[in-house]
């Protein structure tokens, strides 16, 4: 029936598409992936040892490059020419898009946390939200797998809704800094939880072609020893090898089709190096272009009803969510004058502090619902552009106090669960177009007193921390209406095409199988029911391999 | 907001937080030249004179003197400055450091009239000591002076002298010891 080679199409190459392709082409599935943005090769361009001060603008961030001069995003940011979006009045909703192979999981942070028993069952703890149409119990094996796969330090603390790892999955962990010490001792003090981070880096070597951490090099610039995850160095280049992956970049998809029976066929899309609309079959589609762009994706299919595809629900769109996200920074007399020593580490976090009052909210002490967890960040570390602007005094005293006040400041960053609203969701814009024609997204964005009461509460306990280490807050602390991060900032959007127990009021099963549309699988954050406060990345890996599985199984019982 | 992210993201907190006179050029017209990969200190002469040069090396080297670690000027921050300038600022940025520096002269001007880069060392250490501390007071309004020391010292601790000898710096340790004998570890941070 096909004129094609491939039998699957996978659309993006981030976690989620990446992770079904790796699934599929070991299972024998041949799958063909498109990538909107460009090809990237983390081999020939990753700077890893380039210094700043040998950058344009010494290295500091700029419209074009948002994170800074030698972060891995080459292509896309908050802002892309001739892609706009749209915010509804009294919104705002900042969209990141990355826009190259392997996508954000060339530079995000790496942590990689998973979500418990109570994340999966939310409404039914405090009738809130949605449940997820499965268990964590469900989902554990398939995290055990993913975790070893990627490659996961961490260790298992036992705490309630902080779940452990199967035996032998994780790798061990760095040891805490002096500053994450300091903190943690702090923390016992006040009766607060600290326990190693879980990070997608590994700190063994896995015998797979990757290296382990060097202990050097800032992650977000791209780890092009494969020892930071990245699809890039993983994922990409193992389905590559069965022979039975083939990528085209600068395919800019804007419909998926379908055929006569209803059934997925083929994704039309922009070829972005010759401006040609070109159309590709398939005999089931896997949709993972980020949850807002897959939604967007979904709404200018089926064009005729602009309903969308796979809409029959109407929630394609809505359920929009973002991490909620807020920060206090601290100065620390006690870690002024400390003697030095390489702090690098693995970069980023070795400690966090896990929520840790889910009997208290569950017995209703808490006048906000939801967890946070706050994530650490103190350490000596490279000076860039920002660094000692607010220096005192000149001379040797300048120099002095350089010395004395390095590695002495401390950050406390709430990441919070948000709850979905009404008033969150995604539209297609009816007015603007961008530069191929599509439709754009109009985002509807506005937090409520849930979000608020959770900020304020992570305010109190970071200041408290902080007042505990004998320190002084030096951040602006605001009310929460301002302190809180706007709608897409933290980059963990999810909700817009969300999973569920039936066809009426969710877009798919819990393999991320649309209702309407048999073969369509969506597998990225889109499908997440809730946005518990761990980080996103890794529960998009698992539920994607678990998808891509069980097309794989309905590809052979002849189902699809 | 973005700015305390971006920080987060990267992991590299570094505290001392305040917008930098740096991170106003891109701002200002530079990122269209960024994104063409230019590498900075590529230019010179730039825009600044050599008058104008001299004031800034006279004064850089008072912020940041050489001490048993490098000065300012060892450091190469004067031509850092040109380099930004010249190549990111744009035509009001550039007139604003000009401006600003002009009008820095007179400020710096000692009670015997001598220009600032005629004293000696000791001479300019007196002048700034009083100029900085009635503009860190609050007692002189000068926000050019604010942003030219912060781009000073940005610049300084970002070159390779301000970094590997004044701060510590090691390109790979090779590997995290996590409880070690400090005087085995002297250096504090690597790419």
């Amino acid at each position: 029936m096909t004129d094609h080679e491939h039998d699957v199409l996978v659309i993006g190459s981030g976690a989620g598409g990446s992770m079904a392709a790796y699934v599929l082409t070991k299972a024998g599935v041949k799958v063909h992936m498109l990538e909107a943005g460009r090809n990237y090769d983390p081999a020939a361009e990753t700077p890893m040892f380039s210094e700043n001060r040998d950058a344009p603008l010494l290295g500091t961030s700029t419209p074009d490059k948002d994170f800074g001069f030698y972060n891995a995003t080459i292509d896309g940011g908050w802002d892309i020419d001739g892609e706009p979006y749209s915010a509804a009045e009294g919104s705002e909703f900042k969209w990141w898009r990355t826009r190259m192979l392997g996508g954000r999981t060339n530079h995000w942070a790496r942590n990689s946390f998973r979500m418990g028993e109570y994340d999966f069952k939310p409404k039914s703890r405090d009738g809130l939200g949605f449940d997820w149409p499965i268990s964590y119990e469900e989902l554990a094996p398939w995290y055990d797998r993913t975790e070893k796969l990627i490659g996961v330090y961490g260790v298992n603390s036992g705490l309630s809704n902080h779940p452990d790892s199967g035996a032998g999955v994780l790798q061990p962990p760095p040891k805490a800094r002096v500053p994450e010490l300091f903190a943690a001792a702090a923390a016992a003090d006040i009766g607060i939880p600290c326990v190693p981070a879980r990070r997608a880096v590994l700190t063994r070597d896995p015998g797979d072609g990757r290296s382990p951490c060097f202990w050097a090099t800032d992650c977000g610039r791209g780890c092009n020893i494969g020892a930071a995850f990245q699809t890039t160095t993983s994922l990409l280049p193992w389905a590559r090898e069965t022979g039975r992956l083939s990528i085209t970049t600068d395919a800019m998809v804007y419909e998926i089709t379908t055929g006569e029976d209803g059934h997925a066929n083929g994704a039309r899309y922009i070829d972005k190096t010759t401006g040609e609309h070109r159309f590709i079959g398939a005999r089931a589609v896997v949709l993972a272009a980020s949850a807002a762009e897959s939604a967007r994706i979904l709404l200018n299919s089926n064009a005729k009803d602009r309903g969308g595809l796979a809409n029959s629900s109407g929630q394609i769109g809505r359920n929009l969510m973002d991490t909620v996200g807020s920060g206090i920074t601290g100065q620390i007399p006690g870690l002024e004058d400390r003697p030095r020593y390489n702090e690098d580490g693995a970069m980023g976090m070795h400690v966090y502090i896990p929520f840790w009052l889910y009997e208290e909210q569950a017995a209703g002490q808490l006048d906000f619902p939801r967890g946070y967890h706050l994530e650490i960040y103190s350490q000596f570390s490279a000076p860039g552009v920002g660094w000692g602007a607010g220096l005192d005094g000149y001379g040797r005293s300048a120099l002095e106090s350089a010395r004395r006040y390095y590695g002495s400041f401390i950050h406390f960053a709430q990441r919070g669960e948000m709850i979905p609203n009404e008033n969150c969701f995604a539209e297609i814009d009816a007015e603007q177009k961008d530069k191929f024609g599509i439709p754009v997204l109009k985002f509807h964005y506005k937090h409520t007193e849930h979000e608020y009461g959770q900020v304020a509460h992570a305010q109190q306990a970071s200041i408290e921390l902080i007042e505990r280490m004998g320190g002084r807050v030096v951040s602006d602390v605001k009310a929460p209406a301002d302190a809180i991060a706007a709608g897409g900032e933290i980059i963990h959007e999810i909700g817009t095409a969300r999973m569920g127990a039936s066809a009426a009021d969710s877009v798919t099963n819990s393999y991320g199988q649309t209702w309407d549309v048999p073969n369509l699988f969506i597998l990225d954050g889109a499908i997440f029911a809730s946005k518990a406060h761990k980080n996103p990345t890794l529960s998009i890996l698992t539920l994607a391999m678990r998808g891509a599985d069980h097309l794989v199984n309905e590809m052979k019982q002849g189902t699809l | 907001m973005v700015h305390d992210l971006m920080l987060q993201r990267r992991q590299v907190f570094q505290g001392l937080l305040a917008l930098s006179a740096v991170g106003g050029l891109a701002a200002c017209g530079g990122a269209d030249k960024a994104a063409s990969g230019q590498i900075a200190g590529s230019v010179a002469p730039g825009v600044f004179t050599g008058e104008e040069m001299a004031l800034i090396s006279a004064v850089a080297q008072t912020i940041i003197p050489k001490t048993e670690t490098a000065g300012a000027v060892q450091a190469g921050v004067p031509e850092t400055l040109q380099s930004l300038a010249t190549d990111w600022g744009d035509t009001d940025f550039q007139q604003y450091w000009k401006t600003g520096l002009a009008a820095l002269g007179s400020a710096l001007t000692s009670e015997t009239g001598a220009a600032f880069t005629q004293l000696s060392p000791s001479e300019r250490e007196a002048v700034l000591s009083a100029f900085d501390a009635q503009v860190f007071s609050g007692e002189v309004d000068n926000g050019f002076y604010r942003d030219f020391k912060a781009t000073v010292v940005q610049a300084y601790y970002m070159s390779e002298p301000g970094a590997t000898e004044e701060l510590a710096y090691e390109p790979v340790p090779g590997e995290w010891i996590g409880c070690v004998p400090l005087s085995d570890f002297p250096k504090t941070w690597a790419t």
